[in-house]
C-alpha cells in the first residue's frame, strides 16, 4: 500500500469491467462484503461505508461515511437503464474515485498508515448511519442522484473535517485488548458489535482479481432509440442487463424487480408436479418441460427450480461474484470467473452431493467435466451428466439401467437438444458451490466402507435369514 | 441551446498554476471520458473500458485522479502549455521588476487562519475547458461547433514572501482544490443534458476520436492570458456573427 494506483485503458471490451471502468477487486474485501452483507438497497434502507482511523495508543476516530441508498419514492419510468442509466452510473462510479481521493482520510491519512501510528479500519453495513460520530462542522456531498424505474440511486459522502479524537462514550474501541492488534501483513478483522470490521490496508499478496464478469453483450449498446428498450444484436441470444449489485449467491429474487414483488415473502416459491414423482424432490430433469425456468438458489431439495412454474419476467442474468475458496494458502481468494456465462469454471472438475430430503432417501451423485476452452454458449461444450440412484427410485423417464446401482445418463452434446429445464439444471449445478455445508463429502467413503463392511457380514446376514424360514417352516 | 457554464475561483501561488489546471480539468476529463466505441452495424457499438491514474501534485497536498492515457495527457499538456508559461512570464517579469510596482497585500481571513500575512498578487487569469459538439451546416459554410459545457477556471495568481508561507499554500490550496473536485462531482452527476450517443457516421461529430485507448467528448481549451485587449475585442466581434449566423442558419 501506499502505491499509486493505475490501471490501463483497453480498447477493447471487456466482459469484466462493468459500467466500462477498470477495476480489480481485492479478495479479502470480496469475501467480507459477500459474508457480511445480505442485503442491498432497496431492500436495505442503505449501505454504508465507514472508516475509521485507530491509533496505537488504541483510540478510535471515525472519518468518512459513504451511503449508498435508493430512493423509492423518486422513480422516472423512461429512463433506459440498459444504456442512459448504466452510462450514468458509470459517471458516477469515476466519481466516488475521484472523491475518495480528496477526502481528509485519504489526504491525510490512507497513505501513511503503520502500526507503529495509526491505521484505518473500513466497515460495511446495512441501514443508516451514525452521523453522529463524524463530529462538529462534518460536511456533506451528494455524488450523484440517479433516476431509475426501480428509484433514485443516491450515493452521499459524509466527512469528518475537525480532527480530534475525543473521548466518546458512542465510539467503543475497535480492539479491546492490545495483543489483537497484527501486523501490516495479516488479514486483521475485528468486530464491534455485531459489525465486523476490515482493515483498509490489504495484507501484501493479496489476491487482486478481476471483478466478475456477466456476459460480453453487457458492453453492447445501440444508439438507436426503436432500440431502448430492446436487447440488442440478436434478440435471441444477447441481452445487456443492469443489476443493482446483487449476487445471484444470495435471494435471486432481489435481482429482478418484478419478480420481487411477485414474491412476497422469502420462501422460494415453486409448483411440485405431485403425479408421479416421488415425494419430495425428484432427481429427474422434466425434459418435456416447455416453460422457462427462474433459477433460485434454495436448500430446500435438489432440482426444485426445474418445478417452478414459468414466470412472464424475461430471463435475467446475474451478475456472478468469484467463488470464495477457503481452502487456500493464502487465506479467502477468488476465483476468476469465465467471460461467458455457459463457462463459470475452467478445467475444473466439480463434484456435487445432493441428498434429497424425500423419506426415499434418495441419494444422487452429479460430476460435470468441462472442457479447458472458453465457449461462448452452451452449444458449442460437451457435456456428460452422470446420475446415480439407488434402488428406490422409481424411474419416470424410464432412465434404469441393467447395473442396480447406478443408472448413468449420458448428456445429449447440445444442451439445446435437452430443452430449458435440463439447461437450467446444468446451470444451476455448475454455479453450486464446491463446498456445502449441508452435506458431508464423506458420503462416499462412508458408502464404500458400509458396502465392504455388509460384504464381510455376508455370511452372518445369510445364517440369520435362513433361520428365519427354518422358524417359518416350523 | 445554451451551454452550461460553471465557474470555479481558486487563488494560487504562481508555482501551483499548472497543478490546479491539471487537477481539475483532468476530473472534468475523466467524466467526460468514454472507452473507445467500436462499432458492428451503423447503430450498434461497444465500449472499452477506462482505466484510471492517481497523480500526486507537484506543489499542492492533493492527490488527483486522470483517465490514464499517455496520448489525452499529452494533448491537456501541450494545450495547458501556453497558459502555464504566460503566467510564469508574467510572474518572472514582476518579481525582476518588484521594488514597489506593486506591494504585498494581505490575504483573505481564511489565509492568516492558514498562518500567511502576507502575499504578493500577480494577476488574474482565466481557462476555461468547453465541450461541444459540431454541427454541419450548409456548403459553404464550416462546420459549427456549439460548445454544450463550460468549465470556467478563474484565477487569482500570487507569489508568497516566505518558504514557509508556501508550504502553508500548498496546504490551503489542497483543501480549496478538494472542494472544487467534490463540486464538481457533485454537479457532474446532475440529470442534465449530455449528447446523444452517435451513430458511427457521427461520432467525430461529437467524440474526439484521435486517441487510440479512450474517447473523450470534443473538447478545447483556450484562455485570456497574455492576449491584448484589441485581440479580445476582435475575437468578441467574430465570435458574435458567428452566433448571429448560425442562429439564421
Amino acid at each position: 500500500m501506499g502505491d499509486l494506483v493505475k490501471y490501463e485503458c483497453s480498447p477493447e471490451p471487456e466482459s469484466s469491467d462493468w459500467f466500462n471502468v477498470r477495476i480489480d477487486e481485492i479478495g479479502e474485501i470480496a469475501a467480507y462484503l459477500k459474508s457480511g452483507i445480505k442485503r442491498f438497497p432497496p431492500y436495505a434502507s442503505g449501505l454504508n461505508l465507514d472508516f475509521l482511523l485507530h491509533t496505537a495508543d488504541g483510540d478510535s476516530l471515525p472519518l468518512e461515511t459513504w451511503v449508498v441508498r435508493i430512493d423509492p419514492t423518486n422513480t422516472d419510468e423512461n429512463v433506459n437503464v440498459h444504456t442512459h442509466l448504466y452510462h450514468q452510473m458509470s459517471t458516477l462510479l469515476k466519481s466516488i474515485q475521484t472523491a475518495a481521493r480528496v477526502t481528509p482520510t485519504y489526504r491525510y491519512y490512507a497513505r501513511k498508515q503503520s502500526p507503529e501510528t495509526f491505521v484505518i479500519f473500513y466497515r460495511v453495513f446495512e441501514g443508516e448511519p451514525d452521523l453522529f460520530l463524524l463530529g462538529d462542522d462534518q460536511r456533506y456531498v451528494r455524488l450523484g442522484s440517479l433516476p431509475s424505474p426501480f428509484g433514485s440511486l443516491c450515493v452521499d459522502l459524509y466527512y469528518r473535517t475537525r480532527m480530534e479524537i475525543v473521548p466518546n462514550a458512542n465510539v467503543s474501541p475497535i480492539i479491546e485488548a492490545k495483543e489483537n492488534v497484527q501486523s501490516q501483513n495479516e488479514n486483521v478483522v475485528f468486530r464491534l458489535g455485531s459489525i465486523p470490521f476490515g482493515s483498509a490496508v490489504p495484507a501484501k499478496g493479496s489476491e487482486i482479481v478481476a471483478a466478475s464478469p456477466v456476459s460480453e453483450e453487457i458492453n453492447t449498446f445501440s444508439t438507436s432509440p426503436l432500440s431502448q428498450d430492446l436487447p440488442f444484436g440478436n434478440q435471441s441470444e444477447q441481452e445487456a442487463h443492469f443489476k443493482l449489485g446483487r449476487s445471484v449467491s444470495s435471494s435471486d429474487d432481489s435481482a429482478n424487480p418484478r419478480l420481487a414483488q411477485d414474491n412476497k415473502s422469502d420462501d422460494p416459491t415453486f409448483a411440485m408436479d405431485m403425479s408421479n414423482s416421488p415425494k419430495g424432490s425428484s432427481s429427474f430433469p422434466q425434459r418435456s418441460s416447455s416453460y422457462r425456468q427462474i433459477r433460485v438458489r434454495n436448500n430446500s431439495f435438489p432440482f426444485a427450480s426445474l418445478l417452478l412454474e414459468s414466470q412472464t419476467a424475461e430471463s435475467t442474468r446475474s451478475q456472478v461474484l468469484p467463488r470464495v475458496v477457503e481452502d487456500t494458502g493464502n487465506g479467502a481468494s477468488l476465483l476468476p470467473s469465465n467471460k461467458s456465462d455457459s463457462a463459470l469454471n475452467r478445467s475444473s472438475n466439480k463434484s456435487l452431493h445432493v441428498t434429497s430430503s424425500s423419506p426415499l432417501e434418495l441419494f444422487a451423485q452429479m460430476s460435470i467435466k468441462e472442457e479447458d476452452e472458453e465457449k461462448q454458449t452452451l452449444a458449442d461444450e460437451s457435456e456428460k451428466t452422470e446420475v446415480d440412484l439407488n434402488d428406490n427410485i422409481e424411474g419416470e423417464d424410464g432412465m434404469e439401467s441393467s447395473d442396480d446401482s447406478y443408472v448413468k445418463v449420458f448428456a445429449f452434446a447440445s444442451t439445446d437438444d435437452l430443452g430449458n429445464d435440463l439447461g437450467e439444471f446444468v446451470k444451476e449445478v455448475r454455479q453450486a458451490p464446491q463446498n456445502l455445508p449441508s452435506f458431508s463429502q464423506d458420503n462416499a467413503n462412508l458408502l464404500a466402507d458400509q458396502l465392504s463392511c455388509f460384504k464381510e457380514k455376508v455370511g452372518a446376514f445369510d445364517s440369520f435369514v435362513a433361520g428365519l424360514k427354518e422358524k417359518e417352516d416350523e | 441551446m445554451n451551454a452550461r457554464n460553471q465557474q470555479l475561483q481558486l487563488t494560487v501561488e504562481y508555482r501551483q498554476v499548472k497543478d490546479a489546471i491539471l487537477c481539475l480539468f483532468h476530473n472534468s476529463l475523466l467524466h467526460r471520458t468514454v472507452g473507445k466505441s467500436k462499432y458492428s452495424a451503423e447503430s450498434s457499438y461497444t465500449l472499452g473500458s477506462i482505466g484510471i491514474e492517481e497523480v500526486d501534485c507537484s506543489n499542492i497536498d492533493l492527490t488527483y485522479v486522470r483517465v490514464n492515457s499517455p496520448e489525452l495527457v499529452i494533448d491537456i499538456d501541450d494545450k495547458t502549455r501556453s497558459f502555464v508559461d504566460a503566467i510564469q512570464t508574467i510572474a518572472n517579469y514582476k518579481s525582476g521588476s518588484f521594488s514597489g510596482s506593486s506591494s504585498p497585500s494581505s490575504p483573505g481571513r481564511n489565509m492568516r487562519f492558514y498562518g500567511i500575512d502576507q502575499w504578493e498578487p500577480i494577476t488574474t487569469a482565466q481557462i476555461k475547458l468547453e465541450f461541444y459538439q459540431k454541427r454541419k451546416r450548409q456548403w459553404p459554410m464550416p462546420e459549427d461547433q456549439v460548445p454544450w459545457e463550460i468549465w470556467e477556471l478563474n484565477l487569482e495568481i500570487v507569489r508568497t514572501l516566505r518558504g514557509e508561507d508556501f508550504q502553508r499554500m500548498r496546504e490551503f490550496v489542497g483543501e480549496k482544490l478538494a472542494d472544487k473536485v467534490l463540486y464538481m462531482c457533485s454537479i457532474i452527476n446532475k440529470p442534465q443534458y449530455l449528447p446523444k450517443m452517435p451513430t458511427r457516421t457521427e461520432l467525430p461529430y461529437v467524440f474526439e476520436d484521435k486517441f487510440s485507448d479512450c474517447q473523450p467528448y470534443l473538447y478545447r481549451i483556450s484562455s485570456d492570458c497574455g492576449q491584448r485587449q484589441s485581440d479580445i475585442n476582435s475575437s468578441f466581434m467574430k465570435k458574435f456573427f458567428k452566433d448571429t449566423l448560425s442562429f439564421t442558419a
